[in-house]
């Protein structure tokens, strides 16, 4: 990794060290990273500061900005709203992340074990989700699961089987939404992991092949060790992705009912849009992003530690 | 080999945009919205906004403002219903765009006026006659003794029914016209779910409003006492529309529940013929005859039941309202226009186009109210116009408030608490009254 | 053992084609939903019986009631989707590249500090500066524009991180040479650099394709006129059209919303496998 070094140390010995030469030569690396860094003040560290500040305070976006101190915060604490989001959101990353990645893993493996030319076919619809944009995704699942008019319940009905309120149900809204979201995410998760198992020397398995592995014993003791960090990769995003969702349920639910279905995101929106309660929508967000640095930083080196061994 | 032809192109674009575009391009669409297009040469620009058939009767009636106020010109912009609210509330949270008259809906106009998003409207004592109004349409926007806005309709719940289902089941029991009290609904209901093997009604569940206006008004409950400080849709009348709202789907399994977020548009099941009647305002005699033109003359409508006989309210009404945002640029040129709408022959006009009965009483002597409606095949206007005077002005809440009382009617209703247990939850829970 | 292995083969994909078929379900329905006409939509059956294009004239020609038209602007959808998607893809991998460039073959004072600051950020998610950004937008009288669309989207940490992976791979003494033939180092960053890093750009530009063609949240916050939806907006907001049942309309649009991507996909679909598992995923 080193090695990048010498680029600019080399040059010294090369080039005349004229004062002009050399303060071009040092302010280059910030001429290329300028652009990006600009933005990123303006649209990125300009409005997190804004919004740690705000989250102390009491707006409607249109008086005065009020200094309010940390009672933002406490009145989080007790805001049975704010928990019940936490809990949805969490219950949804938890879910998808150890479900989804369990059956995108089993998929890439088995397509794996297929014909090349079925494979590629196949691999090309379970990605299709991975390229529709979530509001077609939404509003499809949202007729399928229609009470009245649904292909599901029309389905059960020629089973002779009772009608459900898929979305309607405090009780069957969170999982509809599960199926949904383990639907739309397995094409994009497997197709990261088939990359990782391609990034498995063939050398191994012939290695254990002669040690007399097959099959299964070959998926678990060869397979998914070396898969680790392409696992690891997959939970990441998927938790940096999950914490934000929110068309997805805002389409299929609106967030109902009873907020059974209501995501930290959406709860923020509704706080700060619907509501105009800024400083508190901030001060959620700032909480939030807290809660989310530490887990992906933890993740982070996590993943790093483990790419090394 | 596909790859590369592929990064060229993209390269191509790229430069090609990047060259055309680092200055100019992204701006080549401006707002329409924005008030800084107005026009250079003196003339002035108001902007309207409206949704839905609100805006298409603004279109109608604004050449006769422009007519009247050489030089001036009136810009309406139209909105969809749904999007609509979005749009007012984050438009005049950011006070950029703002248009100079705006168009409220009592769904979410409380806070708007509470925070001074709109202006209060100094002259509209004065230079506009109240006793013109309908009392209960021109209180619904004054609040502490201000006025915020004008009143376009009265929206008021009505019942919707197919008159096939109905008629036949009232003739069965001998009624010789639509129930006025409950009792008398709950059997006819009864039979006509048991002749059709459908839902008698349709009831949005949560719905806040629907709620509000026809079964707790009637019912004589409220939601804020009179003088402002402390909930009371916990009280027993409210306990008791609750009940009621939640028995006609769950005990008489005489109502279907719809849910808007997960349903959708209720049109549907009315249109598949799977509700016999629903609660809406007059309004909704133009979508109805829109949204289902092939059952033209099978509809009629009646004032809600859901209360005691003899009670003083059939219902309570909200209604759109013109208002002037605190931030709109020509505030005096927009009264002026708030003015013209609220001509007789202007709120004619709305009526004929809306068919939501207006406000201003003086527009009622209006042929229009008295043409008979060619989807119900009877004079609509002049019907609600009569009932309309014993309507009750809604209070607004805030939107956090409307949103708790829609909670506790899901829990009611899906029979997770009682209704009791969820309007206490609710009151509990909102925001402590100033 | 052989024959036996293929045999399992064959099970196996006999069970992942129909798994597929299923898995294909929903847009099958969006597309049999989008050839119903009004009076099948809610029949219960999932193919049409009478099929009609109706639902697709709707969206261009509007829908007629009585004397009135009321229209969807839905070409417009489509054309302010397409902008906003290519400029922010343009722009997002040149900056992208350039800075990923500065950090993966420069030293220079606080790039360290620098590049921490870019991935801490990089973790947060969308809605920690959804107010501000909302706020600062209205200041600098942005709403409703294409800029407010494309800006905040340029900005992606995550491009520059998966970048300036890749390029750390490409030999310093490549560029060394370049520039003892007196190569400046925007030379050297745009004919060795760039053409060297296709992979990684590609997979880099599938992926923020992806994020602009979906995204809904911004465009919510950041648009009220419905001349400047996109298509995630127009689509959502076709729910209530005055009473219309819009469930047929709705997949008709769904249906022209998905069709480019997925020729895109199908014409591509080796290079799309082969950009992504490229791609730098070991961190």
């Amino acid at each position: 990794m080193n090695v990048r070094d010498t680029v600019s140390d080399q040059t010294k010995f090369h080039e005349p060290a004229t004062a002009w030469h050399s303060l071009r030569e040092r302010l280059t690396p910030y001429a290329f990273i300028a652009p990006f860094f600009i933005g990123f003040l303006v649209f990125q560290l300009l409005p997190i500061a804004f919004s740690i500040y705000l989250s102390f305070a009491e707006w409607n976006g249109m008086g005065s900005i009020e200094f309010l101190g940390l009672k933002n915060f406490v009145n989080m604490m007790e805001d049975g709203k704010f928990w019940n989001a936490l809990r949805v959101t969490f219950t949804i990353t938890l879910f998808c992340t150890i479900v989804g990645t369990s059956l995108a893993t089993l998929l890439a493996v088995l397509l794996e074990n297929v014909d090349d030319q079925l494979a590629s076919i196949l691999r090309v619809i379970f990605f299709l989700p991975s390229v529709t944009s979530v509001v077609v995704i939404g509003y499809i699942w949202k007729q399928l699961y229609s009470t009245d008019y649904g292909f599901f319940n029309s389905a059960l009905m020629q089973l002779g089987l009772p009608p459900q309120q898929w979305l309607a149900d405090p009780k069957l809204a969170l999982p509809a939404l599960l199926i949904m979201l383990i639907w739309a995410g397995l094409g994009w998760d497997s197709l990261i992991i088939t990359a990782g198992l391609r990034s498995i020397p063939d050398e191994i398995y012939d290695a254990g092949k002669v040690d007399g592995t097959n099959g299964w014993t070959q998926f678990w003791h060869i397979t998914l060790p070396l898969l680790q960090p392409t696992l690891l990769f997959v939970l990441v995003t998927g938790v940096i992705f999950l914490w934000g969702l929110f068309a997805q349920p805002s389409i299929l639910t609106g967030g109902g009912p009873l907020r059974q279905t209501q995501t930290i995101a959406m709860y923020l929106y509704d706080v700060g849009f619907r509501y105009h309660k800024f400083g508190y929508a901030s001060a959620i967000a700032v909480i939030l992003s807290l809660i989310m640095f530490v887990s992906s930083y933890l993740n982070f080196r996590f993943v790093r530690s483990e790419a090394e061994y | 080999m596909k790859i590369k032809y592929l990064l060229l192109i993209v390269l191509v674009i790229a430069s090609m945009i990047l060259a055309a575009g680092c200055g100019p391009a992204p701006a080549t669409k401006e707002p329409t919205g924005a008030p800084e297009t107005e026009a250079p040469t003196g003339e002035r620009t108001i902007t309207v906004w409206g949704f839905v058939w609100t805006a298409d009767w603004l279109d109608a009636i604004a050449p006769g403002f422009e007519a009247e106020h050489p030089g001036v010109k009136v810009k309406v912009e139209r909105f969809e219903y749904d999007p609509y609210q979005d749009m007012v509330l984050t438009t005049l949270a950011s006070g950029q765009g703002v248009p100079d008259v705006v168009t409220l809906d009592p769904m979410w106009a409380g806070d708007l006026i509470r925070n001074g998003t709109v202006l209060p409207l100094d002259k509209a004592t004065t230079e506009l006659n109240v006793d013109d109004f309908v009392p209960a349409g021109w209180n619904l926007y004054s609040w502490q003794g201000v006025q915020y806005g004008i009143p376009l309709d009265l929206d008021f719940q009505l019942v919707f029914y197919r008159k096939d289902a109905y008629e036949a089941a009232m003739e069965k029991l001998s009624m010789t016209e639509f129930p006025t009290n409950i009792d008398d609904f709950r059997a006819l209901a009864a039979e006509v779910t048991k002749e059709t093997g459908k839902p008698a009604l349709l009831l949005s569940q949560g719905d806040y409003y629907s709620w509000y206006q026809s079964f707790l008004a009637p019912m004589g409950g409220n939601l804020i006492n009179e003088e402002g400080t402390a909930y009371i849709f916990n009280d027993e009348k409210a306990v008791e529309a609750l009940q009621l709202y939640s028995d006609l789907a769950n005990v008489d399994k005489v109502a279907k529940l719809w849910n808007w977020d997960v349903d959708g548009d209720p049109m549907v099941a009315l249109k598949a013929g799977d509700a016999m009647a629903i609660l809406n305002g007059s309004w909704f005699a133009t979508e109805i005859a829109s949204g289902i033109p092939e059952m033209q003359g099978q509809w009629a409508i009646a004032p809600v039941p859901f209360g005691p006989e003899g009670r003083p309210n059939d219902a309570a009404t909200g209604g759109a309202c013109l208002s002037i945002p605190t931030q709109a640029q020509e505030p005096e040129l927009a009264w002026e226009f708030i003015k013209y709408t609220m001509t007789p022959e202007n709120q004619a006009e709305y009526f004929r186009v809306v068919s939501g009965v207006p406000s201003l009483k003086t527009s009622w002597t209006d042929p229009a109210l008295d043409e008979v409606h060619e989807y119900f095949g009877v004079p609509i206007g002049r019907s609600v116009a009569e009932w309309s005077l014993r309507a009750a002005p809604m209070q607004l809440p805030s939107l956090e408030v409307a949103d708790l009382i829609g909670e506790a009617i899901t829990r009611a209703t899906t029979g997770e608490m009682t209704p009791q247990e969820a309007l206490n939850e609710a009151a509990e829970m909102a925001p402590p009254l100033e | 053992m052989k024959r036996r292995r293929k045999i399992l083969g064959y099970g196996l994909g006999g069970f992942l084609l129909l798994f597929a078929f299923l898995y294909l379900f929903p847009y099958i329905w969006m597309t049999a939903m989008s050839f119903k006409p009004d009076s099948e939509i809610f029949s219960g059956k999932v193919f049409p019986e009478q099929p009609t294009l109706e639902q697709y004239q709707r969206l261009f020609y509007g829908y007629q009631y009585k004397d009135t038209t009321l229209t969807i602007p839905y070409g417009t959808y489509y054309k302010n989707t397409i902008v906003v998607t290519v400029i922010s893809l343009v722009l997002v991998l040149f900056f992208d590249a350039m800075a990923a460039y500065g950090f993966a073959k420069f030293n220079f004072r606080g790039k360290k500090v620098l590049f921490w600051l870019m991935i801490a950020t990089m973790m947060l998610p969308i809605y920690a500066t959804l107010i501000p950004s909302f706020w600062l937008f209205s200041i600098l009288k942005w709403i409703n524009t294409y800029r407010a669309l494309i800006l905040p989207g340029v900005v992606d940490a995550y491009g520059i991180f998966l970048l300036k992976q890749y390029m750390e791979t490409i030999p310093n003494e490549l560029l060394d040479a370049a520039k003892v033939d007196g190569a400046g180092a925007f030379r050297r960053f745009w004919q060795i650099v760039v053409p060297l890093s296709r992979p990684a750009l590609g997979t880099l530009a599938v992926f923020r394709f992806l994020f602009v063609w979906n995204d809904y949240l911004w465009p919510l916050v950041i648009i009220r006129d419905d001349s400047m939806y996109t298509l995630t907006l127009g689509i959502a907001n076709m729910q209530l059209r005055q009473g219309m049942v819009v469930w047929g309309n709705q997949m008709a649009a769904s249906v022209l919303a998905t069709l480019p991507v997925l020729i895109l996909v199908l014409v591509m679909q080796r290079q799309f496998l082969r950009g992504l598992t490229a791609g730098a995923f070991k961190a």
